[in-house]
């Protein structure tokens, strides 16, 4: 298991890739190097395909809305364009890219690993926000067994017995929060420096994994190659060996050993 | 299967990268008509294409000046229409390489200059679609981050000063551009090299297929990148990273205890 900053380092080369390049063969080796890292370090009981199914859809979506809201292009096939149906190719390889690039994260580290990666100005503001998203499923379920009582009391369907379900959703949501706030000091919360159960350590592992991230960034953006679009006419993107290098570099966390 | 995969990569990869380029076309010439206008088009790294646009009529736009000096000397250029502005040109002679459906790629850009009459440049405050050119007048397009009057291209002076080519000159085989019934009637194009100042690239003439332009009416013909070896490794380097990685991503994904 690598440590959460190391990780992030990880995270942080992979966006900064991804997002730096039009080109969809770096973006596309960026996006299989995250994908067999995030395959290679999910943690036991998350589920990596949960993400890939949604992932193919977003990226499904991103290929025809270019092919149906672009019109330029030298290559006609019918309405479209070759050249529209690329660009949107590269679009969504950029967006798996990043997607599978932050994805590790959640699916190779424990929340509370993340909240202890945060600088410490940051840690507070991270548990708070992270309590907050915990109590979104909450919420949701607490909306559908209210409107269900209040259904089955004879309130009005839909935004006539609104009313009825948002007050008693409000007060269950408060009651939620000081429950949790009350488990929280119960705990020693805010009483003194905080403590936790495993301590993590950094290994040589983790920082050979910076130091390749690190590369990898340098190695990208020291020999710039010029930003690539398929318009007006589809051409070959330009490739510098050196950048394909520094996205193979990005694999390092999944080749590791156990 | 992925040994096969990867093979299919590489050869595909390897003849997307031989396909030839599109050789380049004169950089001075000269057409014949009742009317004449310089077009200088300054490249960034400083090369300089002139052209005497002939054309029939008092006046001709920017954008149609372009279209004739594609007609009659091959020059290729690029526009997007921008609603607001009239058509925007964005690619002249293959610089930028590529453009986006926006037109505008980064800080450079053709910025527009006009000489009236033989005066200095000054920047155009139109767009190629609305700014007239009429007889004696020039076109000038620089590939800059500045469009005031001191950075045009080099002087037209002296394009059009020149007597017309003998008719026996060797035409240079053109392309065909988009057709527009606003377009004056393009002169009869003889086009020849015109000796001037600066030294003109090597003339080569132009031998690609006709171009059937989009409604967006994008001219430019496919050019792919320079190529060469080190292009080939890179896309060799990027097929075989490619092909391993999909290969292990497919065993993990369809046999987790494998990848383990």
């Amino acid at each position: 298991m690598f440590d959460a900053r190391a990780l992030a380092a990880w995270s942080l080369a992979g966006l900064l890739l991804s997002l730096g390049t039009t080109n969809p063969f770096y973006r596309g080796l960026v996006a299989l190097a995250a994908l067999n890292v995030v395959l290679a370090t999910a943690r036991p009981g998350s589920r990596p395909r949960a993400l890939l199914v949604p992932l193919a859809s977003a990226m499904a979506i991103s290929v025809v809305l270019n092919l149906l809201l672009s019109r330029s292009g030298a290559h006609q096939l019918g309405p479209v364009t070759l050249e529209s149906a690329v660009f949107g190719f590269g679009i969504a390889l950029g967006l798996a890219a990043s997607v599978l690039a932050v994805a590790p994260l959640s699916l190779a580290l424990e929340p509370n690993q993340v909240l202890e990666a945060l600088p410490g100005p940051l840690q507070r503001l991270g548990l708070a926000v992270s309590a907050s998203l915990n109590l979104v499923p909450v919420i949701g379920r607490s909306y559908v067994a209210i409107r269900e009582g209040q259904r089955m009391r004879g309130a009005p369907a839909g935004l006539r017995g609104l009313p009825e379900v948002l007050v008693p959703l409000f007060l269950t949501v408060l009651e939620d929060s000081i429950g949790m706030a009350e488990a929280m000091e119960a705990r020693a919360y805010g009483s003194g420096p905080r403590t936790r159960f495993v301590e993590s350590s950094w290994t040589g592992l983790d920082s050979l994994l910076v130091a390749s991230a690190a590369a990898a960034v340098v190695l990208f953006f020291a020999f710039p190659t010029p930003d690539w679009y398929p318009y007006p006419a589809l051409s070959l993107p330009p490739l510098d060996v050196r950048q394909v290098a520094a996205c193979l570099l990005l694999l390092m966390p999944a080749v590791r050993w156990r | 299967m992925i040994a096969r995969v990867f093979l299919a990569i590489l050869l595909t990869a390897d003849a997307l990268v031989l396909l030839p380029s599109t050789p380049l076309h004169p950089g001075c010439a000269w057409a014949a008509g009742a009317s004449h206008a310089a077009l200088v088009v300054e490249h960034g790294d400083g090369r300089v294409l002139r052209y005497c646009v002939g054309f029939n009529g008092s006046s001709v736009t920017g954008e149609q000046l372009l279209q004739l000096a594609h007609q009659e000397f091959g020059l290729e250029y690029g526009v997007v229409h921008l609603s607001q502005y009239g058509d925007g040109v964005c690619q002249i002679d293959y610089e930028p390489a590529t453009y986006p459906p926006s037109c505008f790629t980064g800080s450079s850009f053709w910025a527009m200059f006009v000489s009236r009459g033989g005066a200095a440049w000054t920047g155009s405050n139109l767009g190629a679609s609305s700014q007239t050119f009429r007889d004696g007048d020039a076109e000038g397009w620089h590939w800059t981050t500045c469009d005031t009057g001191g950075c045009g291209p080099p002087s037209p002076a002296g394009v059009c000063a020149s007597a017309p080519p003998p008719a026996a000159a060797t035409p240079v085989p053109t392309r065909v551009a988009a057709s527009n019934p606003a377009l004056p009637a393009p002169a009869a194009a003889t086009p020849a090299p015109l000796a001037t100042s600066t030294p003109p690239l090597a003339p080569t003439p132009s031998s690609s297929p006709s171009v059937s332009p989009s409604a967006s009416a994008a001219r430019a013909e496919p050019r792919p990148p320079p190529t060469g070896g080190g292009a080939s490794l890179a896309l060799a380097t990027a097929a075989a990273g490619a092909g391993a990685m999909l290969g292990l991503a497919l065993l993990r994904l369809l046999a987790p205890r494998i990848g383990r």
